[in-house]
């Protein structure tokens, strides 16, 4: 508030309220105070109130207007993405849900084109690009690094190009996903798969799974997985170099081919026979088989350059087909089939496949020889998707020996105590086998076309004898042979010794000979296709990297040396116990159950009332008419939720149904000692990659998706309302984790307030805090009871007419008193210190007394009867009187008294201010002491002087408690002084322990010791004196009535 | 620092002075000290001066507001002052104390006695707001010395049954009562020692307030 007003002529500072500057005269401004409009009253200006009457001096302004509010963006709420509340199922679309989850299979082409659609920053590449061309320095270390241990048995390549994989760049992964179709169809996926199979992103398996194959992993880090795949999803980049092992490119060319099944170990589940029949599709052979498209396309670079190393090999098989066709042994004969003497055997198969496919018009015979096979047979004039399988399976049924030469040397060996392999029931529908000699196996029976019959009558053909001899244990189980691999064809039925063993490695050392029959061209198509990848080979590759022969429970080619753990990597270790007590395998059906199995291969083993094998990854389900609901067991809600992307981008192997009838094949195509489960997290880990790898192109598995086994991790993320139990962790309510328990909890930029723990900052109360609380609760709690007790407000309503009513007989018992009968004027008899009162004054005697009148005229009815009989006995003993007072009317008091009885015998001191100060100032005076320079207030003259200090007795006369106290503390260092006191009888309880410790001489307090000190004097008491007693004794008594009265009344409705 | 050392250092020393001028009055100190009493007096009368002229004041500016009761007591005032100048005077004898003897002596014991009918209202309300056990401990002891008092003087009770109740209440008076006031003292004069410690001590500055 401004207190002054500023000039504006001169700047001087004029008082508030001036109209002229006081310095120059100018002309203040006039608005300087504010007229009330109520009172008139003028205000400052920086009032809004007057200060008058409180009237509003300033009109309030009217209330603004709202603006409109400006457009502003829309708030970006910190953390706060696109949800969707609880229970909004919004979108529950049965075709929402992705297509892996529906049908089982997830195509990696999909995956991708839904990873490129969910990122579209990423640069698409040009359809006309140059193939990437990179060198090998620029690839990452963890692609360029080496195992010491092993040696790598082919030349990692300079330079990483992209020109054989064009598909890369200008395929589905490539950025034309978009103009495909969003469900691709079968031979899509066939083809789709073809090409995923062959391309590189296989070999990104890193080598912390597969590290023991280097020269695969040679080929996988000489791909540089990104540099062609600038679209690759994230998921398939993020594998990194963990994933980028040698195996996936291992397992690609396995899905290629069957070499990889020679393998397998002992996997001897119970295989049924299927539905369909033998789909070479399945293995995803149905691409162009032209030497251009499999060396561009379908291989990558380490499996052409594998080839071409494994070409150089002693175990070459083509050598051993050339061997075996240049005898001149045309005739099979099954008995003398030794898995030891794999020579004769591969000798055997190459006249069968001759055999095989002589007849051109038997389709079934294209329909079950794997691709490479027809290719290098040179049946690529007309692709193999062309030939139907019902062709292929009618020419097997005229040729079947010889074409499955290849496989029926396994069967054969099969022991013939357990029920053995029918495999004609499997092709021929338990058609008896023709005679083997018959058919003499001739290679160009293959390309002979099939015959005019129909499906029926191939299917109804005889086997050849040789193939009912292979097949001669017609008991065996159907399951085992319905599929049976070529890796079967390896197991024999005696275990192998290493002696044979020995022999199989010395006959697979025989030379090339130097005429090749015609069929040794199968051979050489073969080399050219780069899909024989032999198994000697394979082995013989993986006895260099140090894989024992123990990992696999076979050893085909006496590998039972190399079990040395020494030798063996450790990730093959980590696969299952080393095969040191585990024995060769027989040709038994129930391989997997002989005592000699390692337990970890028999606890892969399916159990026999198992009615789906179950591998790592997969379910095989051996249900052949219930297609299950691919959507059965899962809740609608979660089947058309709006999936994260990286659940889009998971690949869907990991939860594969597949049914055996339809997916044997491929579970069979799947070895199985990659299959089993161990107790290993990485072997677990390396098969669920396998299969996720072998799992999406088979498009026959679509329907077969059966409850899908969500883990535990995610089923822990299920919303609250599928679940319908509470949980005790956090539910984000939005946000892209809305409804998924135990997600973390956003923290607000402010801390939200917690409940605080019982050990964190106690607040501890103190006592007075609580005796506070206790009053405020007192308080509190009679103000509640008295507003809550019945009669007060009338009590309150009466009171004017009961404090009248009180007044009237307080007032009637005095007037009683004073004029009504004497009924307590007796007197009574004087107190102790009265006498000693008494005493004092009259040891006083013809001495100066100081009289004190320290009461005012409010207590002069009950003072001055005790003034006065002192005063008479002072005047009888003839003692002068000097009086004064601390109170201006006691001075008058005091003149008044001591005009009656000391008239020309008295000091009027008068008016002693400085109350304590002064009563000191006068004790000076009366001790005589050299400071009595004089008192405050009033001047003394020396005969004042003289007179106090003459003083002897000192008679108080008081009804303050202060006035009291200031003499007796005062006055009391003086020991030749005596003080006494006169009271009221109120205050006799603060002077009767001045009067109880000597203090005070004399006491006499109120008017009834009054009344009985004036009988020491020997004198009546006083007429007045008498009835003022019992006018005052009755008013005592009427307001006891009246406290007791009121007592029990309001103790009574307590 | 000077602001609020230099008072505290003048009321320490000045204290300082004032007690042992009184704790030895032979010493050279009971001069200055008495001295320093002196002054101090004066002081509280040229307060008590001053207390008169503002009350005079702001009755006076109340007056011209229109308080009628402002304009009684200044009035009253000027008339007092004019009777003492008076008498002092001579034009007047006993104009100062007529005054007092007809208006102040009547008024006060007026206010008085209204005492007594504001103690008996006051214990009366006692007992329609607050019905505790403390409040009936009060009222009863109330009651029972006012009644032991106006019997001690009555005519018509037997001299034992007065000699009865001259002893309750003088036990009363010599027991109780004595001893809740005794406690009260010693307590006022504790207070007062620590008081005065503090003061010395630089402690309590009320001259800071």
């Amino acid at each position: 508030m401004s207190e002054i007003t500023i000039c504006r002529q001169c700047s001087a500072e004029n008082p508030v309220g001036s109209k002229y500057c006081n310095n120059c005269g100018a002309v203040l401004p006039p608005g300087t105070n504010i007229i009330c409009p109520e009172c008139q009253t003028p205000n400052p200006r920086n009032r809004l109130y007057c200060d008058k009457c409180g009237t509003r001096l300033v009109k309030e302004p009217p209330p603004a207007k709202k603006a409109p509010p400006p457009e502003e963006p829309p708030a970006v709420k910190r953390f706060d993405l696109p949800s969707r509340p609880p229970g909004d199922t919004n979108e529950l679309d049965p075709t929402a849900v992705p297509d892996w989850l529906r049908t089982g299979e997830h195509s990696l082409e999909t995956t991708i084109r839904q990873s490129k659609s969910d990122d579209d920053d990423l640069p698409e590449p040009q359809p006309e690009s140059k193939p990437l061309v990179r060198s090998t320095g620029e690839l990452p270390d963890w692609l360029l690094e080496d195992d010491e241990d092993t040696e790598a048995l082919f030349d990692t390549p300079k330079e990483i190009t992209t020109e054989h994989d064009p598909e890369l760049l200008h395929g589905p992964i490539g950025g034309e996903a978009d103009e495909t179709a969003d469900s691709p169809t079968e031979d899509e996926r066939d083809n789709d798969w073809q090409t995923d199979s062959d391309s590189s992103w296989l070999d990104e398996l890193g080598p912390a799974h597969t590290g023991t194959f280097p020269e695969t992993g040679e080929r996988g880090r000489s791909l540089d997985p990104t540099a062609g795949l600038p679209d690759l999803p994230d998921w398939l980049t993020d594998i990194g170099p963990a994933h980028t092992g040698d195996l996936g490119a291992a397992a690609a060319a396995a899905k290629g081919s069957d070499w990889l099944d020679d393998f397998e170990p002992a996997y001897s589940g119970p295989l049924e026979e299927p539905d369909t029949p033998f789909d070479l599709d399945e293995f995803g052979f149905t691409g162009q088989l032209d030497d251009q498209a499999l060396e561009a396309s379908e291989l990558p670079d380490w499996l052409r350059n594998l080839r071409t190393e494994t070409a150089d090999d002693d175990l070459d098989s083509e050598a051993l087909v050339n061997q075996a066709l240049a005898d001149d042994e045309t005739a099979y004969d099954p008995a003398s089939f030794d898995m030891d003497t794999e020579t004769s055997a591969s000798l055997t198969a190459a006249e069968d496949l001759d055999d095989l496919f002589e007849d051109e018009d038997d389709d079934h015979a294209y329909e079950v020889a794997p691709d490479w096979l027809l290719q290098s047979l040179g049946l690529d004039d007309e692709p193999i998707k062309t030939v139907p399988t019902e062709e292929i399976i009618a020419s097997l049924a005229d040729d079947g020996p010889t074409a499955f030469a290849e496989i029926d040397f396994l069967a054969d060996d099969l022991d013939e105590d357990e029920e053995a392999f029918d495999f004609d029931a499997f092709l021929f529908d338990d058609q008896p086998l023709p005679e083997a000699e018959d058919t003499p196996f001739n290679a160009d029976d293959l390309f002979a076309p099939p015959p005019d019959g129909d499906e029926e009558e191939a299917d109804d053909a005889p086997l050849p004898a040789d193939h009912a001899v292979l097949f001669d244990d017609r008991d065996a189980p159907d399951e085992l042979i319905s599929e049976a691999p070529d890796w079967l064809s390896e197991i024999e039925s005696e275990p192998l010794e290493s002696e044979e063993t020995a022999e199989s490695d010395a006959a697979l050392t025989v030379d090339e000979p130097a005429d090749k029959p015609a069929s040794a061209d199968l051979w050489d198509n073969l080399e050219q296709t780069d899909l024989l990848i032999k198994p000697d080979q394979l082995l013989a590759d993986l006895e260099e990297a140090g894989v024992g022969s123990g990992d696999f429970a076979l050893d085909p080619l006496g590998l039972d040396d190399l079990d040395e753990e020494d030798e063996i990597p450790e990730w093959i270790s980590q696969l299952g116990p080393l095969a040191g007590d585990t024995g060769p395998l027989g040709a038994d059906d129930d391989l997997a159950r002989n005592e000699d199995l390692p337990e970890w291969i028999t606890n892969m083993m399916p159990a026999g009332d198992q009615e789906g094998i179950t591998l790592s990854g997969l379910s095989l389900v051996d249900d052949d008419d219930d297609y299950a609901d691919p959507l059965d067991g899962i809740p609608e809600e979660l089947a058309s939720a709006d999936l994260p992307d990286w659940l889009h981008d998971a690949p869907a192997g990991r939860a594969i149904n597949l049914s055996a009838d339809k997916t044997d094949t491929f579970a069979s195509d799947i070895p199985a000692w990659l299959q089993q489960t161990g107790d290993d997290e990485e072997t677990a880990q390396l098969s669920a990659e396998l299969s996720d790898l072998l799992g999406p192109p088979l498009h026959e598995m679509t329907p077969q998706l059966r409850r899908a086994e969500i883990p535990e991790w995610l089923q822990a993320l299920k919303p609250v309302e599928l679940t319908g139990t509470e949980t005790d962790g956090y539910t984000a309510t939005s946000g892209p984790l809305s409804d998924i328990r135990g997600a973390l909890e956003i923290e607000p930029l402010i801390a939200k307030p917690r409940t605080a723990t019982p050990s964190f900052l106690p607040f501890n109360v103190s006592k007075e805090q609580q005796q506070q609380v206790a009053l405020l609760q007192q308080v509190i709690a009679t103000e509640t009871e008295s507003q809550a007790a019945p009669g007060v407000q009338s009590m309150v309503s009466m009171t004017p007419a009961v404090r009248a009513g009180l007044a009237l007989l307080l007032l009637l018992a005095i007037l009683l008193g004073l004029w009504g009968p004497a009924l307590f004027a007796a007197t009574p008899a004087p107190a102790p210190a009265a006498a000693a009162l008494h005493t004092a004054v009259d040891a006083a005697a013809g001495q100066p007394v100081l009289m004190v009148f320290d009461y005012t005229p409010a207590l002069a009815a009950e003072l001055d009867p005790q003034a006065e009989i002192l005063l008479q006995q002072l005047a009888a003993n003839g003692s002068p009187v000097v009086s004064l007072s601390q109170y201006t009317a006691g001075e008058r008091l005091a003149d008044l008294h001591t005009a009656v009885t000391h008239a020309d015998n008295r000091t009027h001191i008068g008016y002693l201010p400085g109350q304590a100060i002064g009563v000191r100032q006068l004790g000076y005076c009366l001790a005589a002491a050299p400071t009595c320079d004089g008192l405050i207030g009033p001047s003394l003259t020396l005969a004042d002087r003289q007179t106090l200090a003459d003083v002897s007795l000192i008679i108080i006369l008081t009804g303050e408690r202060d006035s009291l106290v200031n003499w007796v503390e005062q006055l009391a260092v003086y020991d030749q002084l005596t003080l006494t006191a006169a009271v009221t009888q109120g205050l006799r309880p603060v002077a009767a322990p001045y009067a109880a410790s000597g203090q005070l001489s004399g006491l006499v307090a109120g008017v009834s010791e009054a009344a009985g000190y004036q009988q020491l004097l020997q004198a009546p008491p006083a007429d007045g004196l008498l009835r003022q007693q019992n006018a005052q004794a009755m008013a005592q008594l009427m307001a006891a009535l009246i406290l007791l009265f009121g007592l029990f009344a309001y103790a009574r409705r307590t | 620092m000077i602001k609020r050392g230099l008072p505290v250092t003048i009321a320490v020393v000045v204290g300082l002075i004032t007690l042992l001028g009184l704790l030895l009055p032979a010493s050279p100190l009971s001069g200055p000290g008495n001295s320093l009493m002196r002054w101090a007096a004066f002081l509280a009368a040229f307060a008590l001066l001053l207390g008169v002229l503002n009350l005079f004041a702001v009755h006076l500016s109340r007056l011209f507001r229109g308080n009628l009761y402002s304009g009684v007591l200044a009035i009253s005032m000027i008339t007092v002052i004019l009777l003492g100048f008076t008498d002092l005077l001579g034009l007047t004898s006993g104009g100062t104390a007529a005054a007092f003897d007809l208006v102040q002596v009547p008024l006060e014991a007026a206010f008085a006695s209204l005492l007594a009918f504001f103690l008996l209202f006051a214990g009366f309300q006692m007992l329609r707001q607050r019905r505790g056990g403390w409040t009936f401990l009060f009222i009863a002891t109330a009651i029972f010395i006012l009644v032991s008092r106006a019997f001690s003087t009555a005519t018509f009770l037997p001299a034992s049954l007065l000699n009865l109740l001259e002893q309750v209440t003088t036990f009363l008076d010599q027991v109780v009562v004595t001893s809740g006031v005794r406690g009260l003292l010693i307590g006022v004069a504790l207070g007062t020692i620590t008081l005065t410690i503090r003061l010395l001590a630089g402690a309590e500055r009320p001259y800071n307030q």
